[in-house]
C-alpha cells in the first residue's frame, strides 16, 4: 500500500517536472532573443608594412707603416683591419683597390703590382729575383 | 342591426390588435436582423516588431609606413575605420594583431610597443637598442587614454578597445588608428619588408 503511494507520488513529480521543464522551454524560446539581443560584428583587416632599408659602415682605420724597411733586398709587410658593419639580412662583401696601376710607387718608381700565375688567383709568394712586387692577402673569419 | 356593427367593429378591433401584436412579435424577432444595430467589443492587441542590430565598417586600403627606416628612426602611418550601425545603444572598435609579436620579416621583427604600464597607453619612448611597433587612436570616439599621442603595443591576437560610441544610430563614425616604428639609436635592425596584419572589429553593445 505504502510501495504503491509512493509510485504514485513519484508519478506526479515527474509529471510536475515535466511540465515545468517544457513551460521553462517554451518562455525561453518566446523570449530569448529579447532577452539576449545577439550583438552585430563586423571586421576588416588592414596590411601594415614598414620597409627597414640596409645600411652599412666600415671603420677606419690607422694608415699602414710597414715594416721592416727594405735594406737593398728582402721584404717588408704591413696589415690593416676593416670591419663591416651592417642591418643587411642578406650580407655584405669587401673589395680593395689601388688608386694606381702600379699601386706602390715613389715618384716615377715603383713596385710592380704582385703576378700571381694565374691572373686573379692568389698563390704563395714567390717574386723573381730580378723583380721588386707588391701585393696583398686577406686573413679573418 | 347596430348589435352587428358592434359586433364587426369588436372583430376589426380584435384584428387589429393581433396584427400589432404579430407585427411586434415579428419586429422584435427580426429587429436585430434588419436593423443591424451596432453591437461593439473591444479588445485591443500589441503588434511587436523587433528591428535587430546591424553594424558595419568601412575597409581601409593597407598602409605603407612612411619613411622607410635606414639604419635607425622612426616611421609612421594610419588607417581609418567607420562604424555604420542602426544600433541605439552605440557601438565598440577594437583592433588585434594577427601574431605577436606583430610587426614581422621572416625570423626578424619589431618588439611590440612596451608600455610602462601594460595596456596604459604612454608617450612614445623607444630605448636605443630596441625595436619597437605600437599604435594609437585619434577621433572623437576614441578611448580618452589615447589622447595627447599614447601609444600601446598589440597584445597578439587579444583585442584592445580603441574608440566607442553609446548612442545611435551612427552613420560612419570614424576612428583613426596610428601605427608607429622605431629602430634605436643602437639597434642593428635586420633589412627587409615588414608586415603586421591588423584586425579591426566593430560590435554593436548591448
Amino acid at each position: 500500500m505504502a510501495i504503491q503511494k509512493t509510485k504514485i507520488e513519484l508519478k506526479k513529480a515527474c509529471a510536475f517536472s515535466l511540465a515545468l521543464i517544457l513551460i521553462s522551454g517554451v518562455i525561453y524560446v518566446s523570449l530569448e532573443p529579447a532577452l539576449i539581443k545577439a550583438a552585430a560584428t563586423a571586421n576588416d583587416s588592414v596590411n601594415v608594412n614598414l620597409t627597414v632599408d640596409p645600411t652599412i659602415a666600415i671603420n677606419s682605420p690607422a694608415d699602414v707603416s710597414m715594416s721592416p724597411n727594405i735594406t737593398g733586398t728582402g721584404t717588408s709587410t704591413g696589415s690593416t683591419t676593416w670591419t663591416v658593419t651592417t642591418n643587411s639580412n642578406l650580407g655584405w662583401k669587401l673589395e680593395v683597390n689601388a688608386s694606381t696601376t702600379p699601386a706602390m710607387t715613389s715618384g716615377a718608381n715603383n713596385f710592380a703590382n704582385y703576378t700571381e700565375g694565374t691572373t686573379g688567383t692568389p698563390d704563395a709568394w714567390l717574386i723573381a729575383a730580378a723583380a721588386s712586387e707588391f701585393g696583398f692577402g686577406a686573413t679573418g673569419t | 342591426m347596430e348589435n352587428k356593427n358592434k359586433n364587426k367593429f369588436k372583430k376589426a378591433c380584435a384584428f387589429a390588435l393581433a396584427m400589432v401584436l404579430i407585427v411586434g412579435a415579428a419586429y422584435t424577432t427580426l429587429e436585430p436582423t434588419l436593423t443591424k444595430a451596432s453591437a461593439t467589443a473591444s479588445d485591443p492587441i500589441n503588434v511587436n516588431l523587433s528591428v535587430d542590430p546591424t553594424l558595419s565598417i568601412t575597409s581601409p586600403a593597407d598602409v605603407s609606413m612612411s619613411p622607410n627606416i635606414t639604419g635607425t628612426g622612426a616611421s609612421t602611418g594610419s588607417a581609418v575605420w567607420s562604424v555604420t550601425t542602426n544600433s541605439v545603444t552605440g557601438w565598440k572598435l577594437e583592433v588585434a594583431a594577427s601574431a605577436a609579436p606583430a610587426m614581422t620579416s621572416g625570423a626578424n621583427n619589431f618588439a611590440d610597443y612596451t608600455e610602462g604600464v601594460l595596456g596604459t597607453p604612454e608617450i612614445w619612448s623607444v630605448a636605443a637598442a630596441a625595436s619597437e611597433f605600437g599604435f594609437t587612436a585619434t577621433g572623437s570616439f576614441a578611448e580618452a587614454k589615447y589622447t595627447a599621442s599614447k601609444y600601446q603595443g598589440f597584445q597578439g591576437t587579444t583585442k584592445i578597445q580603441v574608440s566607442h560610441s553609446t548612442t545611435g544610430p551612427d552613420a560612419g563614425d570614424a576612428t583613426t588608428v596610428g601605427f608607429k616604428a622605431e629602430v634605436g639609436a643602437s639597434k642593428s635592425q635586420a633589412t627587409g619588408n615588414y608586415q603586421a596584419i591588423i584586425t579591426a572589429t566593430a560590435t554593436s553593445l548591448p
